[in-house]
């Protein structure tokens, strides 16, 4: 039978076994709530009887002290109202009956003859059931004798009525009970078994329809749950074999790493001293670079000297000459060549050799010209307009003369015999170009001295810069120097670093 | 003159003898006197008396002028007990002021109903018994009677009450006529 039930569906099962538990729980519920009531019931006739045949014996005993027996019988013709008691016999003198109540239709019971006087508690009550009816013994006393005994013949065929209706009751709960247990477990099964069949569903499509033998053999659960511990038992054999067949890969790889990280370690060391190799060369090439700079400064810092010695050699030149013939021009000479002397010193002084900050350089050179000219003495206010250009010093150079000899005819033409005047001189970088412009707002007439060889020498100079000079003539003069900017090294990191902040500044 | 005839002088004496005077106690006094004191010591049972009554003495006193049944009673009563004390008869000629009250006195057929020691303790807490006729109507509390071979009782409650003494429902139940009330064996 049990190999039977193991061949059930588990959804079968699981409605037998908990039918089974909760037919049980109730059926045994039941029994006890009946045999606690019967038990209930026996004890409360008994206590009625009690009672009764307490109230009855006492009240009996004067009749039967006074030999009463037609007292006695009315005494015990009570009983007639209580539809139980079927008998009542008052004995006395060792069970002689003194008065008698029987009921209508029922044979008279003797069972009192039987009836042990001597043995037992003589006070006692005695009460025992047999078949429907309940036999009670009451003593009587008076001062403490026994003078007789109450025999009560009880009928509970009533009560054995009420048992099978109240079991009939019982019947008819169980079975009610029993239909909503069923469907209850109808629904409740499918909590546990709808998940197992999905599990074995699952399991078939990863194994198939194929049972392990040996559980067949055994006759093990053919319901899911012997599918499951098949399918478990074989994924357990295949995951032992994957485990396996890991440990050999990974022992491979093991391998493998080991000897990858060999060969790593040995292209580190090599890349590490490539690395160090480079370093003493960067190294080296720095300080090269350094000895280089310095070499290049020190050259500008030796031209510079030595177009200082020149300038000083004019200078000389021009004081032992005083006021003379050539003067002026000895002046513009030297203050061509004071110009390549500031430049020189600006290009070893400053940060890069091979340009030169040529708005810093204009203003220092100006202050000098200024000087030289004496241009403060004479009121002439000079306005700078300066954008920050940096110039190679193939183009600082001749740009450099060709201010020198713009500001100078300014300083030495544009203001004879005016008392005040101003100069403008305007650096800035348009679309590719560089326009450098000197304008005063003196007697005008620039264009008319294009043939002195100052203007020849900056004509000279702007097409050695590839640019061009134009000379305007109106409310003074104003000359103009154009020419394509040369970006310089520096300049172009400049731009770059400029052009990395744009796009920082755009994205952020 | 042998052994025959003096067995036969003998019979013939014993036949000519007055029937009456042995041959009646025996039928009569027994077994009614036996009866009689069973029922007064049933009377003591189911009736109560006056808490100071019982204080006063050591035994339950059942008294007669009757010397034939106080022999009869002490030898039926003897061993017995009311409550926590013993019985004991006690033959009287006249109750004196002095003596001791007993609980039950018993005035026997012979005993006329107006009998002045009947009138002086009519008052006390003392069950009077008796069986003469018109007992109960003089102040006697308990008449018995003997009817067809059976003792009956009729029992005066008025009498009872005016000493005191409480006679219970179950006796009240039993008696032929309970006078000085409604009859109890009547509503019944």
């Amino acid at each position: 039978m049990i190999v039977s039930f193991s061949k059930l569906p588990i959804k079968t099962k699981l409605i037998i076994m908990m039918m089974t538990i909760s037919c049980t729980a109730i059926l045994l519920v039941t029994l006890i709530n009946d045999l606690v009531n019967v038990h209930q019931d026996r004890r409360d006739t008994v206590a009625v009887l009690s009672a009764i045949g307490a109230i009855v014996a006492f009240n009996s005993r004067a009749a039967v002290a006074f030999n009463d027996a037609d007292a006695a019988n009315q005494m015990l013709s009570a009983f007639q109202f209580e539809p139980e008691i079927v008998q009542a016999v008052l004995l006395v003198d060792n069970a002689r009956p003194f008065a008698e109540f029987l009921r209508k239709g029922q044979l008279q019971d003797t069972a009192w003859q039987s009836f042990d006087w001597t043995g037992g508690e003589v006070f006692a009550t005695h009460e025992y059931f047999t078949g429907d009816f309940l036999y009670f013994y009451q003593p009587v006393v008076i001062e403490g004798e026994l003078i007789g005994k109450l025999f009560i013949k009880a009928e509970l065929s009533s009560l054995r009525e009420r048992y099978l209706l109240t079991g009939l009751i019982s019947l008819g709960a169980l079975l009610v009970a029993g239909v909503v247990a069923y469907f209850l477990t109808l629904r409740l099964q499918r909590l546990i078994s709808e998940p197992l069949q999905q599990l074995v569903g699952e399991m078939g499509e990863v194994f198939g329809d194929k049972r392990d033998e040996e559980a067949r053999q055994v006759g093990r659960g053919a319901d899911e749950i012997g599918v499951l511990l098949d399918g478990f038992k074989r994924m357990l054999a295949r995951i032992n074999q994957h485990k396996r067949q890991l440990t050999t890969v990974n022992a491979k790889l093991e391998e493998r790493v080991k000897q990858r990280t060999a060969e790593l370690v040995l292209a580190n060391d090599r890349l590490t001293s490539e690395v160090n190799r480079r370093v003493r060369i960067e190294k080296k090439k720095d300080a090269l670079l350094a000895e280089k700079e310095l070499l290049l400064r020190e050259i500008h810092h030796r031209v510079k000297n030595n177009l200082q010695v020149i300038s000083s050699l004019i200078s000389l030149q021009l004081r032992k000459n005083g006021v003379a013939e050539g003067h002026s021009e000895l002046l513009s000479v030297r203050e061509r060549i004071r110009s390549m002397v500031l430049i020189h010193e600006q290009l070893y002084r400053g940060e890069d050799l091979n340009e030169v900050a040529f708005d810093q350089f204009i203003r220092v050179f100006i202050d000098q010209l200024a000087v030289v000219y004496g241009a403060t003495d004479r009121s002439i206010a000079v306005r700078e307009e300066l954008h920050a250009v940096n110039l190679s010093v193939d183009q600082a150079v001749p740009c450099g003369i060709i201010l020198s000899e713009l500001l100078g005819n300014a300083f030495k033409h544009a203001f004879l015999g005016r008392k005040s005047g101003h100069v403008v001189v305007t650096l800035r970088q348009v679309r590719g170009f560089v326009m450098l412009s000197v304008e005063d707002n003196g007697w005008g007439g620039i264009d008319k001295a294009t043939r002195s060889l100052g203007l020849t020498l900056v004509h000279s100079l702007a097409e050695q810069l590839n640019g061009e000079m134009t000379f305007i003539d109106a409310n003074g003069s104003r000359a103009i120097l154009k020419f394509p900017f040369h970006v310089t090294r520096a300049t172009a990191i400049l731009n770059q670093a400029n052009s990395h902040k744009d796009t920082e500044k755009d994205l952020i | 003159m042998g052994p025959r005839f003096f067995l036969f002088s003998l019979l013939i004496i014993l036949l000519f003898l007055p029937a009456g005077a042995l041959g009646r106690d025996l039928s009569y006094r027994f077994p009614t006197d036996q009866v009689t004191a069973a029922y007064l010591y049933n009377f003591a049972l189911f009736s109560h008396w006056p808490k100071s009554a019982l204080d006063q003495r050591e035994f339950f006193v059942i008294a007669t002028l009757d010397k034939d049944f106080a022999d009869i009673a002490a030898a039926t009563l003897t061993g017995r007990y009311v409550g926590d004390r013993p019985v004991k008869v006690q033959l009287i000629h006249n109750l004196d002021e002095g003596d001791a009250a007993p609980h039950i006195v018993f005035f026997g057929e012979d005993e006329h109903p107006s009998s002045p020691l009947l009138k002086r303790i009519s008052r006390l807490p003392i069950l009077t018994v008796g069986r003469a006729p018109g007992f109960t109507a003089t102040g006697g509390m308990i008449r018995l009677v003997t009817v067809e071979r059976r003792l009956h009782f009729v029992i005066n409650l008025a009498a009872t009450k005016k000493a005191g003494i409480t006679i219970s429902s179950e006796v009240l139940r039993l008696a032929d006529e309970v006078e000085g009330n409604v009859p109890v064996r009547g509503i019944e």
